[in-house]
């Protein structure tokens, strides 16, 4: 009984992994994000603080980014943020009213878009 | 307990025990290898110590398989796979990025005290319970691949799922089953597949804290107690409110834990966890934002009935579209108990006070409280599920005692 309960969990975990692996053979979540971070990095002030906000199917969340630093720091920030750029993940349809697109980049995962703050 | 179940114990236990050697040789800067081979310096001996006494010897006479079980096991197994396939999130949730893999990442470097550094407006508060072992796998792999937090995520929930029935289904079959197919066809719990946070891991490890609890109950054997309290423990290190839950259990099961006969016992079980929590706390984590708070105006927070009505709605939605058969279930026994004039098992009780604390937490969040509730109510609650389907099973079956005041 026991070998053939070690078997399934292992066939089934195989499969999954094997799958997730397919669906994005190239390139890692980290080096998706360092790619679009460092497309995006022209279009920031120097040595600037930038807030990104999170925007997901399920998640709705704020987050902050520092982006010169590798690997890419992310942490919570209170929602009520002051800030002069917004990087959103997120659908384009999402964008925050009334803020200036300021760059655009696109993974299979996730869109990075550069806006000015509404604030 | 059957061997299958003591080995998956073993090895999640196994696994936890690892990221925490993992965890404090950082500071010492000692290879990968090192921390493998002392992680199985201990494992070896201390699985040889426990199996022949916690599993029935079956080496003398050949045991048949049930294949019926083994079907439907196979069933369930063939279903949550498919499940978690369609899942579209497979890179993990935007939590887990922010936290869990980043925690773990900043674990994998050489520059891993960043992390706790007052510089970066990160309150690194969380026990590292989860990223310590993905950090592991990477340093270990040489490594960062995706693949490895995706599979402790995808681990956690098939395993939940697995030992929930492997531990059942000689109880009462067609509970078990029941149990089986709403667990493998409920969108949610499959999502956390790959959610990557630590929310399913939590719930496997109460789950094994609540398993060898009745196991102890059922046997009398006190290795049961140690393996509860380890697992306890290991709520501790894995996440915040595993403290809560850990407590919760001690307190209930006093006379269990902490009898003249058993504390031993509970002191080994829980010692390695929560040693090491109380490290990590005192030497590395930075204070949360709910220690920092104004409390005299936190403290008005409990007589302000918005409070009240906001915790109350989002309690109330996130239960109706998310765990709605368990609150049907749960109903449904409250209210046998009440025609039967008998209080509730205590195993439930234990759950129902949990949640009561749980939600109380949300009285000093210091964020927006309804966004607070938004982001984490559910995964919270999710984290109670495994070990309240198993209890209800319990009581259900009429297994497990009977009443609070047994």
């Amino acid at each position: 009984m026991r070998y053939i309960t070690h078997i399934l969990i292992a066939c089934s975990l195989a499969f999954v992994l094997f799958i997730a692996y397919r669906r994005n053979p190239h390139e890692g979540r980290w080096e998706q994000h360092h790619k679009a971070m460092s497309m995006l990095k022209p279009y920031l002030p120097a040595h600037a603080t930038i807030n990104c906000q999170a925007d997901s199917a399920h998640i709705f969340d704020y987050l902050q980014c520092r982006y010169w630093l590798v690997p890419v720091r992310v942490f919570y920030n209170h929602p009520q943020l002051d800030t002069q750029l917004v990087l959103r993940f997120g659908a384009a349809d999402s964008l925050a009213p009334g803020g200036r697109k300021l760059a655009e980049y696109h993974t299979p995962d996730v869109h990075y878009y550069l806006i000015q703050s509404i604030h | 307990m059957q061997k299958v179940t003591f080995q998956l114990f073993f090895a999640v236990w196994g696994f936890l025990l690892t990221g925490l050697l993992y965890f404090f040789s950082l500071p010492l800067h000692l290879p990968v290898w090192i921390i493998l081979l002392a992680a199985l310096a201990i494992l070896i001996p201390v699985y040889r110590l426990f199996a022949s006494k916690l599993t029935p010897d079956t080496t003398d006479h050949y045991v048949r398989p049930n294949i019926a079980a083994m079907v439907v096991l196979a069933g369930g197994i063939l279903v949550l796979t498919r499940m978690a396939m369609l899942q579209p999130v497979l890179q993990g949730t935007m939590d887990s990025v922010r936290m869990w893999g980043y925690y773990a990442r900043y674990l994998a470097m050489s520059e891993w005290r960043l992390l706790f550094a007052d510089t970066t407006g990160y309150k690194a508060n969380h026990p590292p319970g989860l990223p310590a072992c993905t950090a592991f796998l990477w340093r270990l792999f040489h490594s960062e691949s995706i693949l490895f937090p995706m599979a402790i995520s995808y681990l956690s929930v098939l395993l939940t799922v697995v030992l929930l029935y492997l531990e059942t289904y000689k109880v009462h079959f067609t509970l078990s089953v029941l149990a089986l197919i709403i667990f493998v066809t409920d969108h949610a719990f499959a999502g956390r597949s790959f959610a990557q946070c630590a929310d399913a891991p939590m719930g496997l490890l109460l789950l094994c804290a609540v398993i060898a609890l009745q196991q102890f109950r059922n046997s009398g054997n006190n290795r049961f107690i140690t393996m509860s309290a380890a697992f306890l423990g290991c709520c501790i290190w894995t996440k915040n409110e595993g403290l809560i839950l850990a407590l919760v259990y001690l307190v209930a099961y006093a006379e269990t834990f902490w009898s003249k006969k058993n504390i031993r016992c509970t002191l080994t079980g829980m010692a390695p966890f929560v040693t090491g929590w109380a490290a990590y706390k005192l030497f590395f984590a930075m204070p949360g934002d709910i220690q920092q708070q104004d409390w005299g105006q936190v403290l008005q927070h409990f007589t302000n009935r918005h409070y009240y009505g906001i915790i109350w709605l989002h309690f109330r939605t996130v239960l109706h579209n998310y765990f709605y058969v368990w609150q049907v279930a749960l109903v449904l026994y409250l209210v046998l108990c009440l025609v039967r004039r008998q209080l509730p098992a205590r195993s439930i009780n234990v759950l129902l006070v949990a949640t009561g604390l749980i939600l109380a937490l949300y009285f000093i969040t210091p964020a927006d409280l309804e966004w607070q509730l938004g982001t984490s109510l559910e995964r919270v609650l999710s984290q109670l599920m495994p070990a309240l389907t198993y209890s209800l099973i319990m009581v259900f079956a009429r297994k497990a005692q009977p009443a609070a005041t047994h």
